[in-house]
């Protein structure tokens, strides 16, 4: 493994000038790059086709990360294909809802980063020089859906400290409960 | 009475009450109470009964390893929890967890209110107010109920046998103000017992004699109050021999002791409870100036008001609570303001709890009208609690004839100096109606707020003629 930096700067270079994501085929892409990483196969290593995908940001997240993981020189490991299958069917649509223009992914480092390392974080593999604890500080403080996590809590903590106010306010007003004594 | 209030009410309860309210005795009632004890919250008091006894025989109080899982609940669930006890290492060093202060139960309750409580069930209880701002302390009926079997198991160290019966009336609390709610319940938790909060001014009664007879009528085994009210009952003539006097809210001196002990000829009971904790200790039969802390889910500590550390036995400092029961209002080492020191050991009355000695702690403040008659500064802190924008307060009598009033008032009031200057005179002359004719209270508005607990009352015109005399 490569340190982090080499990988965004990868995401970043993403050759998308060389790429018509309107009529790319993803399954023929996935399957190059399982090809390449592996010399040995004839067929296509999902269980499920991503032809049927329109969504143009949705597939430029799949020629980013193809382009990373089909290049030798990256020194990704290998690693278990069912996470793999399940951070594209699952993880991606999701950043692509939060992220929704494919350009930020390769104009932003940090949002680079954070793609990279939620892939990372799936197939659970460590870049260079990282410890776990580093890594996965490291990628919550930059992950999309955290931060939304984070914001709903808080909209959802401030519509709890609303309802808190009204009710003392309310009931100051009512009635109490009965007590021997008093304070 | 209904069962809206008094859920588990009984036919032959709602009988015996009725008698209370139609007594012929009965003073004005002017309030509807009930002990708002359903069936949970009914197992809830009996498993907290059960908890307190087997801690009592077996002495096993909070200490700051046991109070720990307590925190650890609170944790995950109380936004104020999580905050105070980010980035330290609190189950290896209790003492690195911040204060909870008085302001923060003001200013951050919203966050301190853990996240998943089910907001209907709560119930705020109004207090005197003589020690401060009065802290708006929700809490939940179950917790309230607590109450029963705490103030039951003082009364028993004394010899006292609460009698659960709806034919029994188990206490009557006894107030003395110019106005305040009078009412006559029954509580689900001591078998449907009666119980009334009474007024013994004379506002309060359709004839002077009423209030003496009421009590003779329903023969309450004992009387809860103030020493206020008490000093007030036994001044008044009043003759009425109860099982015990059961004194809360206000410092009981040894003297005013010794005297309502005399006069009523039972045992009296000092109390030590706080509207943000509920009963906190009671003193001791055996040595009435130390005070047994009386719950078994309350972790004391005794803090130095000078390095703010916990101080060892024998040392005089601020009071310092983690725990309870409240649902709505867990405490993390909270300052309760309240000065006292702390013993460990065995004691010969047989309750081995930790023992607090309570420190001049809230001294009974009287005024004094020109011509002579008190006032109880209780009904000074009605009128000035009614006002939304004053925060904090204090007055004091300076001479026969005027009175100091200090305010500290919201910063984010919204409101023209034309009618802060209308507010501020109607404030002025509410008082100086209660005052009586001749006095002048002069109002200022720079008391400082901050968070502190201030002595609301203050009586330098009465403490010079005491000191001369």
């Amino acid at each position: 493994m490569l340190e982090i930096r080499h990988y965004i700067k990868q995401i970043l270079n993403t050759p998308f000038h060389q790429v018509d994501l309107s009529s790319v085929s993803l399954d023929a892409i996935w399957f190059d790059v399982f090809f390449s990483r592996t010399n040995q196969g004839k067929l296509f290593p999902f269980p499920k086709s991503f032809d049927a995908i329109t969504n143009l940001n949705l597939k430029a997240i799949h020629i980013i990360l193809a382009n990373v993981l089909y290049d030798k020189e990256s020194q990704i490991p290998e690693f278990a294909l069912q996470s793999f299958y399940e951070y594209l069917s699952n993880t991606l649509p999701k950043l692509c809802e939060l992220v929704p223009d494919y350009n930020s992914w390769t104009t932003d480092a940090e949002r680079a980063e954070e793609l990279i390392r939620s892939l990372f974080d799936a197939i659970q593999i460590l870049p260079a020089n990282e410890t776990k604890e580093y890594f996965t500080d490291r990628y919550r403080s930059i992950d999309s859906r955290e931060r939304v996590r984070i914001l709903e809590e808080t909209k959802k903590a401030q519509e709890r400290a609303k309802e808190i106010l009204r009710q003392l306010r309310q009931k100051e007003e009512e009635e109490a409960a009965s007590k021997y004594n008093r304070e | 009475m209904d069962s809206k209030r008094t859920p588990l009410l009984r036919e032959e309860w709602n009988l015996e009450i009725q008698k209370m309210f139609e007594s012929h005795f009965a003073p004005q009632w002017n309030a509807n109470i009930g002990d708002r004890i359903g069936e949970e919250e009914f197992q809830f008091v009996k498993c907290f009964q059960k908890d307190l006894e087997f801690a009592k025989e077996h002495s096993l109080y909070q200490t700051k390893e046991s109070i720990l899982s307590f925190i650890e609940t609170y944790q995950s669930t109380s936004t104020f929890f999580r905050n105070q006890l980010e980035g330290i290492h609190w189950k290896q060093n209790f003492e690195s967890i911040p204060f909870t202060s008085r302001d923060d139960l003001q200013s951050k309750i919203t966050d301190i209110i853990p996240n998943d409580t089910n907001l209907n069930e709560m119930v705020i209880n109004p207090t005197s107010g003589t020690t401060g701002k009065p802290i708006l302390a929700p809490n939940h009926p179950k917790a309230i109920g607590c109450y029963v079997p705490l103030i039951e198991y003082s009364v028993k160290k004394y010899g006292v046998t609460p009698v659960h019966s709806p034919k029994s009336t188990f206490a009557i609390q006894l107030c003395y103000q110019e106005n305040t709610i009078v009412y006559a319940t029954c509580h689900s938790l001591a078998g449907g017992a009666k119980f009334a909060k009474i007024n013994i001014h004379p506002n309060s009664w359709k004839n002077p004699s009423d209030l003496q007879n009421f009590l003779i009528e329903f023969s309450p085994q004992i009387l809860t109050g103030d020493p206020y009210a008490f000093e007030s009952t036994m001044k008044m003539g009043i003759k009425y021999k109860p099982e015990a006097i059961h004194s809360t809210a206000l410092e009981l001196t040894p003297a005013l002791r010794k005297n309502l002990s005399e006069y009523f000829q039972c045992p009296v009971i000092n109390f030590y409870s706080l509207n943000e904790t509920g009963p906190i200790a009671y003193s001791c039969p055996k040595n009435p100036e130390w005070m047994h802390l009386l719950p078994h889910d309350l972790y004391v500590e005794v803090i130095s008001n000078e390095t703010f550390t916990p101080l060892p036995t024998g040392n005089i400092g601020e009071i310092v609570l983690t725990g309870g029961r409240n649902p709505y209002l867990p405490l993390l080492r909270y300052r309760t303001g309240d000065q006292g020191e702390i013993q460990y050991g065995t004691c010969e009355c047989g309750d081995h709890f930790p023992r607090l000695r309570l420190l001049s702690g809230r001294k009974p403040v009287y005024f004094q009208k020109p011509n002579g008659e008190t006032v109880n500064p209780i009904d000074v802190a009605r009128i000035l609690r009614k006002n939304p924008f004053i925060y904090q307060f204090q007055v004091e009598q300076v001479t026969e004839v005027r009175w100091e009033c200090r305010l500290s008032l919201s910063d984010t009031i919204e409101m023209s100096e034309s009618s802060l200057e209308k507010e501020k005179t109607k404030i002025k002359e509410e008082l100086e109606s209660l005052f009586g004719e001749g006095s002048h209270v002069c109002i200022s508005t720079n008391f400082p707020l901050d968070g502190k607990k201030q002595i609301v009352f203050i009586n330098s015109y009465l403490s010079q003629k005491e000191s001369k005399s």
